[in-house]
Formats: C-alpha cells, structure tokens, sequence
C-alpha cells in the first residue's frame, strides 16, 4: 500500500467561517493528518499560490496537493479563479476539486469545461460532509499518484 | 388612411357619378386633372357644392396648397383652430400660422412630396398656439394633365389620444414585465439564498446533538429533533419554491414531443412505485405537441404520480390517459381570430377524489387538503402543473367526487404561437 500523503497540504478557498469550521472538523473526524490552510476568496487563493503579497513568506513551501473551491465568494470568485489555475504552466497540475451549494447545470459544465477535476455540491448534514472528505482523501491521498515533485513556484 | 378619389384641377373634387362623364383612372398616389367635354353649368354648380358638402362635413382637416405652398383652400374645422374664417387663410402659407421650425418642416415635406410625385402618410406635432397634438397627415401631389405638379392636397386627423393611449400602454407593458422579472428573480434569489442559514443551522444542531448530547437531557434532545425536523421541512418548502420558479426563469425553447413517448419515460421513472401499490397505467394513443420537453415530462410525472398517492387503500390504483384533438375558438382577447388546434389530455384514476369545492385550492402553491401526517408533500406539485400548463397557453382543470376518484384535464394547444402572436 502507498503510504498516506502525510506530507500534502490542503488548501480551502471558502469565504463562509461556519464552512471552514465544519471543513475543519471533518478532517479531524476522517483523522486525516494533512495540514489544511484557508483563503477567502479567489484573489487570496491566486495571492497564496503564486507566494504574492501576505503569503511572500512562503516562498520555500510546498504548493497544496490539493485545492477544494467554493465558487460563491467575493472579489474574485471561484470561476475566476478556476480558470486563471488552469491556464498557469504550473499550477494547473494542482487537483481542484469544487464544493458548493449550487447544483446549477452551468456551474458544473461550466467548471469541467475550464478543467476541475470533480465537482460536489456541499452535502445537507455534518455526516455526509465526514463521508466526502473521508472518501476524498482514500481517493486522492491512498489511490492516485499526485504530481507531487513538480508543484513548485 | 385610404388614398382620397381624385379631384380636378381647380381644387373640387371630379364628380364620379355625373352622368354622361368617364370614371377618371388615376395612379393611386397622385391626383390627375383631365379636360373633359363641356360640363353644363348645372352639373358644375352640384359638383361644386357635393365637394362643398363633403369637405365641410369631413371631421379631418383638409387644405389644398400651390406649387409653392401657399393655401389655396382649406376646410372650416382647420381654418376653425386658428379661430378664423376659411378665407382668411387663403394666400398665406404655414410660415403665418405655425411656429417657425415646424413650418419649415411642413413646407420641406411639401416640397418632397410635390417634386417626387408621391403622396406621403406622416405622423408628426401639430403646433396651434398653445396647444400641441399628434397628427396624421395625407399629403398628395396634384398633377394636371400634362404630369405636372400643380399643388398639394393636405388632410389630416388628431390622433394625440391615440398616441396617449398608445404610450400609456407600452408604459403598462414595460412596468408589467419589470415587475413579473423582479418577482421571478426574488424568488428565485430568496430561494437560493435562504438554503444557507437553512443550512448551517440543520448541520450545527446535528453537531450539537452528536457532541452535547449527554448535556442537553432527553427533554433537550427532542426540543433538538423538533428544530431539525422543522428545518427539514423548511428545506422542502424552499426547494419547492425554487422549482416553481424554475419553470419560468429556466424555460427552454418549444420542440415536439411525442407525449406516448413522455408517459413511457414518466411510467419507468416511477415503476418501482407503481408496482409496490399493485397499479397500472393505461395510456391511449396519444399526440406529438409542440411543448418544452421537460415540463410535459414534470406534468405527466405529477398527475401520474399524485393519482398513486391518493389511491384509495383498498383498491388498486387504475391510471387512465386518453387524449382528443379538437378545434377552440380563440381565447377571448386573443389577437388571432383562427380557431386553434387543441389538444385535451384527461389522466383519470380511481382514488379517493376530493370534492370539487377545492378545485380551485388544490392548484395554488403550498394548498393541501389533508395533514401532513395523512399524506407527504408541501403541495407544490399541482401549482407547479398549472404553472406549465398556462406557460403554454393553456388551462388545466379537474372533475371529481369524493371516494370516486379523479379525473385531471390538461388543454394544450397542439402548436404554439411565436411569441410576437401571444397576447
């Protein structure tokens, strides 16, 4: 068995602190280990990747292993954002997985069509957000192969 | 406005009807002045006077001007607005009458008219001292015998009321829409926007009730339930309202549809229920409509499926589609006066009815006849029925008795109108 991806951070795009929260604590339920950051908009999420303006300081880090993207938020949505990541040389290798509420038909084809890798509508209860995360990190931490050595600035 | 006859070149009107004269032909948009064989003096005098008649009578405004504009003649209605006497007018122009601009205006259109030979129908203002209106005014080229221009025949009619009703109206228009958008859009953005509070406070109380449990006591642990059950139905109401709102701000464009094919799609949807409750559908032959695809698909699917819900507990539920095609005469204050291609579907079933006092009831939103714990659902589902239904101009209605089942009416035009033919 590939040993957990201890070492992979994730990062969460999400301007609603009730939703980090919750994010929060279904990682800790799941015991998922990964270090997982927070920004607030896409401004931020762009800001964080690319080491600009507060997050300068992170120039040595490692990128995210993965990025999980509301697409409702303020300044720079997660649309915006989507499709800047997608388009850079480098962090377009980064997975990107959406979670929203909207089950808008346009957002999901939208979204595929500017290359994310799933798209989920937040779940209604606590429980299923734990089911989602603890089935996202089997899939994305156990199961694939992730661009690991590549992902830097 | 009907071109006038023709008129001789003396401004009075060719006496069509004098014995002993040929009918005069004349293009359409020019009046041409013949010599004729001596007119007796007497035939002159009551052609004269027939035209006198006429003109005077004429509720339009009427003037006849030379090659360069100058009156000639004008009725006494129009001499009337300028409180003067027909003659008064004649020899002046519309320069003496007019304010400026706008007799210049008046006298270019003469020009124009008299130089390309072609009568002209012109909605513009019409200044008398204080008072402004909207005209429509015919102005004609007169051509004497040799094609030339000799003048110009003017008549012309108030038609400000009109053009106040008609702007009164693109008003009404314009606001009725502005209104129905913003209804739909509140609705549809207070639905949406109402799921996330709905939300954190269904998720946290279900934190709560896992983490704090042992605290909150069993008292505490039902007032939670109560809470997370009345969210829950909460949730339903939004969504319901979300989809009633979907059906016209997420409408798609008409195509045909095959409704044998919708009730076989709709049947396997709900295949599972239908065999649990042992029932059947029986579908007639039914017609290809022009309709939006997805919503004959949610029309069927309701109808189908409230007749499973209200079956009655001792019967099997029996599920009858028929369909006529008919003739309607055309809905009152309809524009097209064609009678229209109608289709009725009728979904029929043996179930427990209602009386038909609700009729009217059991088709508005969140409208139920039964407690919740008697039968599920917010009562959304035959509002939103209608809703399609009169998206498509047409009218559903039911027939029944208590305890004797049901019968659901659709009437569906088989095409639809292009939208710049609907009311």
């Amino acid at each position: 068995m590939k040993k957990p991806g201890k070492m992979i951070t994730i990062l969460l795009a999400e301007d609603d602190p009730d939703d980090r929260q919750l994010t929060e604590d279904a990682l800790a339920e799941c015991r998922l280990a990964n270090d997982i950051h927070f920004v607030e908009d896409g401004e931020q999420l762009l800001d964080y990747l690319l080491r600009r303006g507060q997050y300068t300081a992170m120039a040595k880090d490692p990128l995210p292993g993965l990025i999980l993207l509301d697409l409702n938020m303020p300044r720079k949505d997660g649309r915006e954002a989507l499709k800047e990541i997608k388009t850079h040389p480098d962090l377009r290798r980064i997975p990107i997985i959406v979670l929203t509420t909207s089950k808008a038909e346009e957002d999901i084809l939208r979204t595929y069509d500017l290359g994310v890798n799933s798209y989920i509508t937040k779940p209604v209860t606590f429980a299923s957000l734990v089911e989602i995360i603890k089935v996202l990190g089997r899939y994305w931490f156990e199961i694939v192969e992730l661009p690991g050595g590549g992902l830097k600035t | 406005m009907n071109t006038p006859g023709p008129t001789q070149n003396d401004g009075t009107a060719a006496p069509s009807s004098t014995p002993g004269q040929p009918r005069e032909t004349t293009s359409s948009t020019e009046f041409v002045c013949r010599d004729r064989s001596q007119p007796t003096e007497e035939a002159l005098r009551h052609s004269e006077l027939r035209f006198r008649t006429l003109i005077e009578c004429l509720p339009q405004r009427v003037f006849f001007k030379d090659r360069n504009s100058v009156f000639l003649f004008v009725n006494s209605i129009f001499a009337g607005d300028f409180g003067l006497k027909p003659d008064a007018l004649v020899g002046k122009s519309d320069l003496d009458f007019f304010p400026k601009e706008l007799a210049e205006k008046y006298r270019a259109d003469d020009k124009r008219i008299m130089d390309q030979h072609k009568a002209e129908t012109i909605e513009e203002m019409n200044i008398v001292g204080e008072m402004a209106r909207y005209v429509e005014v015919v102005k004609a080229p007169v051509v004497d015998n040799n094609g030339e221009v000799m003048g110009l025949l003017g008549v012309f009619t108030d038609i400000t009321d009109r053009k106040m009703a008609e702007g009164t109206l693109k008003d009404f228009a314009a606001r009725l829409e502005r209104s129905n958008r913003e209804l739909q859009d509140f609705a549809y953005v207070a639905s949406h926007d109402l799921q996330e509070p709905l939300r954190k406070v269904s998720v946290f109380g279900e934190r709560l009730k896992a983490k704090c449990s042992e605290v909150l006591g069993d008292e505490g642990k039902d007032y939670l339930d109560r809470m997370q059950k009345a969210t829950g139905r909460m949730q339903g109401l939004i969504n319901d309202l979300l989809n009633f709102s979907r059906v016209t701000t997420k409408s798609q464009p008409f195509a045909a549809v095959d409704l044998n094919e919708v009730v076989r799609e709709v049947t396997t949807d709900l295949e599972a229920r239908i065999e649990q409750v042992g029932g059947r559908v029986e579908a007639g032959q039914l017609p290809t409509i022009e309709a939006e695809p997805l919503h004959m698909r949610q029309l069927l699917q309701n109808l189908i499926g409230n007749a499973l819900k209200f079956r009655r507990p001792d019967t099997k539920p029996v599920i009858k589609i028929t369909a006529v095609i008919g003739k309607h005469p055309p809905a009152p204050g309809s524009r097209s006066t064609a009678p229209r291609e109608m289709v009725r579907l009728s979904v029929s079933d043996n179930g427990i009815g209602f009386d038909e006092k609700y009729t009217e009831r059991i088709f508005q939103v969140f409208q139920r006849l039964h407690s919740r714990a008697e039968y599920e659902g917010t009562g959304i589902g035959l509002a939103i029925t209608r809703k399609i239904v009169e998206h498509h101009s047409g009218e559903i209605t039911a027939k029944s008795k208590p305890g004797e089942g049901a019968t659901f009416i659709v009437t569906l035009p088989v095409k639809q109108r292009k939208a710049d033919e609907r009311l």
